[in-house]
């Protein structure tokens, strides 16, 4: 349940972003999928892609939003969390079915007060991307534009 | 009032014209009448059967024939679904299901999906090739391209690369795809069900505006094809001008030959003839589908190879 020592944000740059990405993601989850990675904006997105043979000059975008660095680790988008989450070691919370239904609506949720910082949230075996222990309680970060809706 | 004469009421060019094709009354209930939901399910993320099992807690799920991960479900709106947020289905068009199971990519191969926009087809290339290989998706609208990033992006897609480019700048890159797919811009004429604005707004003019277009396109995604690589044209029309024409475009002015498609599908007779104009006998292998053939949209879908490639 600990992060990594030092605000990793300071290190964007001055290290390849596959290398940081990979310790970062080892070092909060235990495992790091072989990728390329690659850190854009202010906001520290990460991006994820595998390589392609073909040269295509002036090509738009690669790769899926992975996740975002954060001063204190790794936080995983819904797509990131599908992609570490099966082989992750650590910070791994299982949610229950009532539990993760009001997670995807965009509800924090309660857990065990042992956890705190970033962890996967796993329902089943889906993944629901990462969100934010502290205070015995999750801190949703599930985009509003794909919370689940409820039935009328 | 029946569906014959809301179609005609509609648009009388429309009726006229296409009643030349088929003018029975199903013909015209079909093609008005509103779509099942269908999904495909996204094997990229998680194991088949993992999301069928979960879905099947809380839903119908009714096989779509034709595709092993195509379902109908009797979901009134996918965002009440958690796999739909998640990204491990995707509302898709049972018949639009169709060209990627012809095209049938492998892992590692290279793909070319010409006109990709919104992605639906990409993604069902990508679980084809188990995210493995590579994919240039194309879409020159900017705005189109930005939802095809998205929707890739929630299907967790890895190997594509989106461009922006006219399709017919791939001609360049000649004998070096695999594979290629070309789901053609089109008139929509087969996609009322989804949108009453493609009857209202249905022109002829706009159905010789894209059969021009998409004769370039052919051309240039057959140019791109390696010998002995299978390219798919597909579209969701119903106008022989964008569909047997242009296949039989690609028949005359190259080496292309067509492969029969066998698919548990029902389909109407492809046009061989149409006002005053033939086309080879070889369309028969193409795959015409009316609304009322399978209670879906309209699509065409032809199966070409480049001779070659030491088979």
């Amino acid at each position: 349940m600990t992060g990594p020592v030092g605000n990793p944000r300071d290190k964007i740059g001055k290290i390849n972003d596959t290398k940081l990405v990979r310790t970062l993601l080892v070092e909060n989850y235990g495992y790091s999928p072989d990728l390329i990675y690659e850190i854009r904006g202010r906001y520290h997105k990460v991006y994820a892609w595998k390589p392609c043979p073909l040269d295509v000059k002036g090509s738009e975008r690669k790769g899926i939003y992975f996740g975002r660095i954060e001063s204190d680790g790794i936080r995983l988008s819904i797509e990131g969390a599908f992609l570490v989450g099966p082989r992750a070691t650590k910070n791994v919370v299982e949610l229950d079915d009532g539990r993760a239904l009001r997670y995807l609506a965009g509800e924090d949720v309660e857990v065990d007060q042992a956890f705190r910082g970033w962890v996967i949230l796993r329902w089943r075996d889906y993944y629901l991307g990462s969100g934010k222990a502290a205070n015995g309680r999750i801190h949703n970060y599930v985009p509003k534009e794909r919370r689940l809706r409820s039935r009328a | 009032m029946s569906a014959r004469d809301i179609v005609r009421e509609a648009n009388r060019r429309f009726y006229e014209r296409y009643s030349k094709l088929e003018d029975t009354n199903e013909f015209w209930e079909f093609l008005i009448k509103p779509l099942r939901q269908s999904i495909r399910i996204n094997t990229l993320k998680v194991p088949f059967e993992v999301v069928v099992e979960r879905l099947s807690e809380d839903y119908e799920l009714e096989q779509i024939p034709w595709v092993r991960e195509g379902f109908f479900i009797n979901a009134d709106n996918l965002v009440e679904v958690p796999e739909h947020g998640l990204g491990l289905i995707f509302g898709q068009e049972a018949s639009s299901m169709i060209p990627p199971v012809v095209l049938d990519p492998k892992p590692g191969e290279l793909v070319l999906d010409m006109a990709a926009a919104p992605g639906s087809k990409t993604g069902q290339m990508a679980q084809y090739m188990e995210n493995e290989g590579c994919i240039i998706a194309n879409d020159p609208q900017l705005d189109r391209a930005n939802v095809l990033i998205a929707n890739l992006n929630k299907m967790g897609v890895l190997n594509t690369i989106v461009t922006t480019r006219d399709g017919a700048h791939f001609a360049r890159y000649g004998s070096s795809f695999d594979r290629v797919l070309l789901d053609a811009p089109c008139s929509s004429a087969g996609m009322i069900r989804k949108r009453w604005n493609f009857l209202t707004a249905w022109r002829m003019k706009r159905v010789l505006r894209y059969m021009n277009i998409q004769k370039k396109l052919i051309l240039a995604a057959y140019r791109a094809l390696k010998p002995g690589g299978i390219l798919v044209y597909s579209t969701c029309t119903l106008d022989p001008l964008e569909n047997e024409e242009v296949v039989d475009y690609l028949l005359r002015k190259t080496d292309a030959r067509l492969e029969r498609i066998d698919l548990p599908v029902r389909t109407s007779e492809p046009v061989l003839e149409w006002e005053g104009r033939s086309y080879s006998s070889e369309l028969r292998k193409a795959l015409r589908i009316h609304p009322g053939d399978n209670d879906t949209e309209a699509f065409f879908v032809a199966k070409i190879t480049k001779p070659g490639g030491g088979e």
